[in-house]
């Protein structure tokens, strides 16, 4: 009896001694990504992310700003209530605040990776590093115009401007790293990104000098891939009848604008057979309530079309911009009328500085539209006072002009508690 | 159709059973004789399913629905014969069985609540008797169920105290959640184990069918469950189990509790065969206003129709081979136009001794579905959403012709579900034995999701095919030493063992869109191809051993301790330890308790511990490969916790069993509180570190307690009219104690609004509360609200059920069960959906004659029903309801069908009567988008579960 209960003891701890060690295949140990083979898919994550975020972020603050109309959808590709009435708030500024955000941290921290794994003389001549470093720089320049405050890597609540600071730091570097490295188009999207976060942190000197290297038909653009719906350009999707029509050019200035100018930059269709949007909204100016016309813009036609970072028509705003703000309203009307006579759309005059400024704003709510910038320009506008108008349709009240820090980072970041 | 397909089931099990060999009904000799008698219970009802047998002998039978038995080869001369049936006490009765004769020995069982002798084998390391167990063990008593199961969910919903059954849809298959005293994680599934005869199945959720690729909404957004592949006809008995002080032996994961289910087995004797023919037909009831009672859904619901056939054989053969087969085939229409529901059942239990002192049973079987369903929920190409919003649909059109074209959308899940179990018994000494259960489950789903060419919203078409399999291998090894000390009144059980489960998912999903054309696609028919694969494995090892004293038989102690590993344990994280202690007396056995009242009474209490573990990938950093457009790319997904380890609950739970009046009056009664610590949490990664996704720590800590109590007793007992009646209480309240510094978060979706907040229960639904909610103000003013509102929790606190049967005339039984909830709050966002879109709302009606009259509405009306003041954490509202589970009546029909030795008919009324307490449209108990299993459900763009109305002939011969 002793034996067979030995006997099935020692049974029971050999098997209770089992191998409890598995490793799954699917996601990668952190540790195996310090590898030079791995480099490409850190940057490509970087730039990933770099879109996710200028996906996300564009349509909601296009929303915001009034480059669109909602026409409905309030959940999945549609506009929230509160956005339908110009409000951001930090409970649902979480798509916003943390896709960018890891698309800084993504790009910055893989910078560093790369810097470690290659050493640093590979580094400085590496195209992947000059890469990332202009992903980096994107991602913090998408931050300093839509986001209302700063915050690095967990740290403390700052000045929205340190994300321009790190952009033009990034460009800097990116521009040095990939002229070693031969890649003249990251130069010059480098140099292009540079100069539009110069303009932002009023350095018009570095801005202008920065833009006057680009071409006019120089264009950076964040690709979009039709592999998966995660990878279309959203603000595409959301209007592509697929089957949300969340959106409507109706009751927006471009309605009207486009009517008269026929000017490309703005293009939008309508539908004979399906007149409406998805839904319903309340509101209307014509203090309507109920199903909006709706018209669909065409600047993105595709699920693959791709947004522009930065351009060339874009460098020219910026000297105009600073020639305005040196007062000379011809040099400026004489800029932007360069584009618009190549688009054989009607010219601008400007009596006075005031009426520059108002052309100055329309333009590059013209150039820049649906591209993620207006609510930056909004807001650098209003922090300076610059004198113009806007169109009725765009000029909301009470309108937030920036995301909040999302309700995750607050909860989270023991440095932003009280 | 449905009426062949039952029947070629039904044929070829008839068929199959056919062929056994006729060793039982071989010619009686001079040495053997029969007895033959009838098992009633009070009232003269039939018993059926009651194992009768001689004592001291392996001879026995069953018995068959009329109640009637026949053991033949019964050896000659004076036996005992006992019959045992779970509810019933045992009884045993002498005879004598006449050389080449027949005896007639017939039973009246009593009903017996509580059995001290019954024999339970959940979480005791081997079989105990009820008397030496110190915690609680629901024995679901059969003979009380509803007497036509739709589902094993229905079939335990509202039969035990401190079980709550949840969710379910309009949509066929949805499945049900299991909460045994409510909630006890936040981060992990709280459904319980599940074991069936011995064999560790799975019990969460099958995948919901969904493309990999776009929206996870284009779905009929159910989660099929695989509590539904248990054919509930083949089921005997079920224990459960409720925490972690009664679950200590089952280690990691069982902090849930443990349900264990015992299917129908052989005993010796002729073949006893059973069948039954099942239709009925369901139909939604108003879950609407009475202005729009079923939300404009009304073109587009049906009458579901079904029919199964279900038949089966047991039996024993000379050479002590014992066997049970059965199958069933059915086939139920859902109230949704597209929904279909057909499954098959077989299962073949043997039970034999190859050697001496070996017994062996096999336990297998097979199910397959084949489930249809409408895309629903909160799917724009789904009819719900569509027929909710009207006219500010997706088709901008509220003509039923139009939104009808999502019914092109073909949904189809298709499951295969083989459990296998092989238990081997070796007794080699009276005092010891060895049982080892080897078990096998495989639950494999296909999900196929097609939008055809030419699809509203898609086109050129999409389709995705997901093949999805979960293998649970498990092996469980229990050893048990018995000792008797001073003559026989100190008695030691020593039990040790070890269990080794390896849960293993493959996940295969292939996608593709854009087809070139009509026709029937498959994945390759599409330009755009992408395919997904996702594996885990986790595997759970442990050992226990236990040591149970008794002394005198009605003072009983247990110590235990079961030790741990599991491979999603953090790397610094090693084997986990869980201790249990137990007590119970038997009081009434004193020698000073007054037998004058008939009274039985056992005193309780354990104290355990039981753990959850986390997911495969929780502990470790890492990053996912997503790829851009064709380039390879990195993400970062898990930040990854070398410490992490199982939270763990320790229980403390005390009570009693009563019996007084010989049995006509029965009362258990439970007090538990139990204390989480280590509890996982979510804790919510910081955005600007790059890590998006929560990161589960060990940090908090959580209590709940709660009562729970069940009174049954027998009001009248007369020779034509009987009336019994069970009235079950169960309260449950649960408290965040501490979040371990930890910032407050949300589970389960957004839109449920549940927060996991110190001071809380587990979880709290927090909203925006419309104060002054009748005060008139003008429409489009700003509304009176208050973000961060604490409403109240989302789960249940008290649970009142009640059972009335009544026996009449020759035997027709009526019984009637209901079942009250309370105390929790639930986030309504269908009206919040259609709201926020200016749908006119039937709950909007007469707000919006008042606004076209130019007078004043309501707060609540200004705030929910004027589109520029609606927000979706608005319409959170109580959820309290009362519903009549079921209604039946059975009609015994005796010899009247020729050739069959009993029959009966019985008609059933399911989910036919609900009342909300608060929540003005909808079930308070209906899933949404998120499945069954969620932490914290809410109402989407769902129908309820019908009602079920079904008839069925049940016959024995």
């Amino acid at each position: 009896m002793t034996k067979q209960i030995s006997l099935v003891l020692a049974g029971a701890l050999l098997t209770a001694a089992c191998e409890l060690k598995v490793t799954n295949p699917g996601p990668v140990n952190a540790d195996f990504l310090d590898n030079k083979s791995a480099l490409p898919a850190i940057v490509n994550g970087a730039g990933r992310d770099l879109a996710d975020a200028l996906n996300w972020t564009l349509y909601t603050s296009a929303a915001a700003a009034r480059e669109i109309w909602p026409a409905g959808s309030t959940g999945s590709f549609g506009i929230s209530v509160n956005t339908q009435n110009g409000r951001l708030t930090e409970d649902e500024s979480g798509d916003y605040w943390d896709r960018t955000q890891r698309a800084r941290w993504t790009a910055e921290h893989g910078a560093a990776r790369l810097k470690e794994v290659l050493g640093s003389a590979d580094y400085a001549k590496s195209t992947q590093a000059a890469q990332i470093l202009v992903w980096s720089g994107f991602a913090n320049r998408m931050l300093g115009e839509n986001m209302c405050t700063g915050v690095i890597d967990g740290g403390a609540a700052e000045d929205s401007k340190v994300y321009f600071t790190r952009a033009e730091a990034n460009f800097t570097e990116a521009m040095t790293v990939a002229s070693a490295a031969g890649n003249a188009t990251l130069v010059t999207a480098a140099q292009a990104g540079r100069a539009s976060v110069r303009l932002n942190l009023n350095n018009l000197t570095g801005a202008v000098a920065d833009a006057g290297a680009i071409a006019n038909t120089f264009a950076y653009k964040m690709p979009y891939y039709t592999n998966e719906q995660a990878q279309y350009n959203r603000i595409y999707f959301a209007n592509a009848n697929q089957p949300y029509r969340a959106y409507t050019q109706k009751w927006t200035w471009v309605e009207g604008y486009r009517a008269a100018t026929k000017d490309p930059r703005v293009a939008y269709d309508s539908s004979a057979t399906l007149t409406q949007g998805d839904g319903a909204v309340g509101g209307q100016p014509d203090g309507s309530s109920g199903k909006v016309r709706w018209y669909f813009q065409t600047k993105y036609a595709t699920q693959n079309a791709n947004v522009n970072l930065v351009s060339g028509w874009e460098m020219r705003l910026i000297e105009a911009e600073s020639k305005l703000i040196g007062n000379d309203v011809a040099g400026a009307v004489a800029i932007i009328n360069t584009r618009r006579a190549a688009l054989n759309v009607p010219l601008v005059t400007a009596a006075t500085s005031a009426d520059a400024w108002t052309a100055l704003k329309r333009e590059r709510a013209i150039e820049l539209w649906l591209e993620a910038r207006r609510l930056g320009d909004l807001r650098r506008w209003k922090a300076a006072s610059r004198p113009g108008s806007y169109d009725t349709r765009e000029d909301l009240a009470n309108r937030d002009l920036c995301f909040p820090i999302s309700l995750q980072e607050k909860q989270s970041n023991t440095n932003l508690k009280p | 159709m449905i009426r062949l397909r039952a029947s070629v089931a039904s044929t070829a099990l008839l068929a199959v059973a056919w062929l056994l060999p006729p060793a039982t009904v071989r010619a009686q000799d001079t040495q053997s004789g029969t007895i033959r008698g009838k098992v009633t219970a009070p009232g003269g009802i039939p018993v059926g399913n009651a194992q009768v047998s001689i004592v001291g002998t392996t001879i026995g039978s069953m018995t068959a629905r009329d109640g009637e038995y026949v053991i033949r080869n019964a050896p000659v001369g004076a036996r005992t014969v006992r019959v045992r049936m779970i509810g019933y006490a045992p009884a045993t009765s002498p005879v004598t069985v006449p050389a080449g004769g027949s005896a007639t020995l017939n039973f009246e069982l009593t009903v017996q609540a509580m059995a001290l002798d019954e024999v339970v084998v959940t979480g005791t390391a081997g079989a105990a008797r009820k008397r030496e167990v110190g915690n609680s063990i629901g024995t679901i008593n059969l003979a009380t169920a509803p007497k036509v199961q739709t589902d094993f969910g229905s079939m335990i919903a509202g039969s035990l105290s401190g079980v709550q059954v949840t969710g379910g849809s309009g949509n066929a298959g949805a499945g049900k959640a299991i909460r045994l005293r409510g909630n006890t994680s936040v981060a992990l599934s709280n459904q319980p184990l599940l074991y069936i005869d011995g064999v560790r199945v799975r019990s969460d959720e099958y995948p919901k069918n969904l493309p990999e690729a776009g929206s996870n909404l284009r779905s009929g957004n159910i989660n099929a469950s695989p509590l539904n592949d248990i054919a509930p006809d083949d089921i005997e008995r079920i224990e459960v189990v409720k925490g972690a002080a009664a679950a200590t032996l089952y280690g990691t994961d069982a902090a849930a509790g443990v349900i264990q289910i015992f299917t129908k087995r052989g005993s010796q004797g002729a073949p006893k065969w059973q069948a039954n023919v099942t239709t009925g037909i369901s139909k939604e009831q108003k879950f609407g206003t009475n202005d729009a009672k079923l939300l404009f859904m009304d073109p587009f619901l049906r009458t579901g129709k079904s029919m199964e056939a279900q038949a089966q054989v047991s039996g024993g053969t000379a050479n002590n081979v014992r066997y049970f087969l059965s199958g069933s085939s059915s086939s139920a229409e859902g109230v949704l136009p597209l929904d279909l529901d057909r499954k098959y059942n077989v299962r073949a239990n043997l039970d034999f001794s190859p050697l001496k002192n070996v017994t062996v049973s096999w336990n297998s079987s097979y199910s397959n579905s084949n489930i249809a369903n409408t895309p629903a929920g909160n799917n724009a190409h789904g009819i719900t959403l569509n027929a909710f919003r009207r006219d500010r649909n997706y088709f901008a059109s509220a003509n039923p012709d139009t939104i009808r074209q999502v019914l092109r959308y073909k949904l189809n899940t298709y499951i295969d579900r083989s459990v296998l179990g092989l238990t081997g018994t070796w007794a080699p000494h009276p005092l010891f034995n060895s049982r080892m259960t080897l078990g096998m489950d495989r639950a494999a789903v296909e999900n196929r999701n097609l939008r055809p060419y030419g699809f509203y919203g898609a086109a050129q078409g999409i389709i995705n095919d997901q093949r999805w399999e979960n293998r649970t291998l498990s092996v469980d090894w229990v050893n048990s030493l018995d000792q008797n000390y001073l003559n026989n009144d100190f008695h030691v059980t020593m039990s040790f063992g070890t269990q080794y489960v390896n849960s293993d998912v493959a996940d295969n999903s292939s996608y593709s869109e854009n087809f070139p054309g009509p026709g029937q696609p498959t994945v390759s028919s599409g330009s755009l191809k992408n395919a997904f694969e996702n594996r885990q494995m986790v595997i759970t090892g442990g050992g226990f051993a236990q040591a149970m004293m008794g002394y005198k038989d009605r003072y009983f102690m247990t110590f235990g301790l079961r030790v741990d590993g599991n491979s999603a344990f953090g790397k610094n994280f090693g084997l986990q330890k869980y201790p249990k202690v137990s007590g119970s007396w038997v009081a009434s056995d004193e020698s000073w308790w007054p037998a004058r009242f008939g009274t039985t009474l056992k005193l309780r209490a354990a104290l355990g511990q039981a753990g959850r573990a986390p997911g495969a990938f929780d502990a470790v950093q890492t990053w996912v490969p997503v790829g851009w457009g064709t380039q390879p790319a990195f993400r970062p997904s898990n930040l990854g916790n070398a410490d992490l380890g199982p939270e763990r609950t320790t229980e403390t739970e005390a009570g009693f069993d009563l019996t007084a009046f010989d049995n006509r009056l029965t009362m258990d009664f439970t007090a538990y509180r139990a204390r989480t610590t280590d509890a996982l949490f979510p804790v919510t990664s910081v955005p600007s570190l790059g890590f998006l996704n929560s990161q589960l720590k060990n940090v908090g800590t959580m209590e709940k307690h709660g009562l729970e109590m069940t009174i049954g007793g027998t009001v009248l007992d007369r020779e034509h009219l009987g009336i019994n009646a069970t009235l079950s209480l169960t309260t449950n309240s649960s408290k965040v104690v501490s979040l371990g510094g930890a910032p407050a978060f949300t589970i389960g979706s957004g839109n449920a609004f549940a927060w996991v907040m110190e001071g809380q229960p587990v979880p709290v639904i927090r909203g925006r509360l419309v104060r002054n909610k009748d005060a008139l103000v003008n429409a489009g003013s700003a509304p009176d609200t208050v973000g961060n509102h604490i409403f109240g929790p989302a789960a249940p606190t008290r649970i009142i059920g009640g059972t009335v049967t009544v026996r009449t005339w020759r035997g027709i039984t009526a019984s009637v069960r209901g079942e009250y909830q309370g105390g929790a709050y639930i986030s309504e966002n269908s009206s919040f959906q259609a709201l926020s879109r200016t749908v006119l709302w039937p709950t909007c009606f007469g707000a919006y004659d008042r606004i076209a009259a130019g007078q004043q509405i309501t707060n609540w009306q200004n705030a929910t029903c004027v589109q520029k003041n609606t927000r979706e954490d608005m319409f959170i509202f109580k959820a309290d309801f009362f519903k009549l589970r079921d209604f039946t009546v059975t009609v015994p029909l005796g010899k009247a069908i020729p050739g069959t030795s009993s029959s009966s008919l019985v008609f059933t009324a399911q989910n036919f009567l609900r009342r909300n307490y608060g929540l003005p449209m909808f079930d308070p108990e209906q899933s949404g988008n998120d499945g069954y299993n969620v932490a914290a459900r809410y109402i989407s763009e769902h129908i309820p579960a019908p009602a079920v109305f079904m008839t069925s002939l049940r016959v024995s011969f």
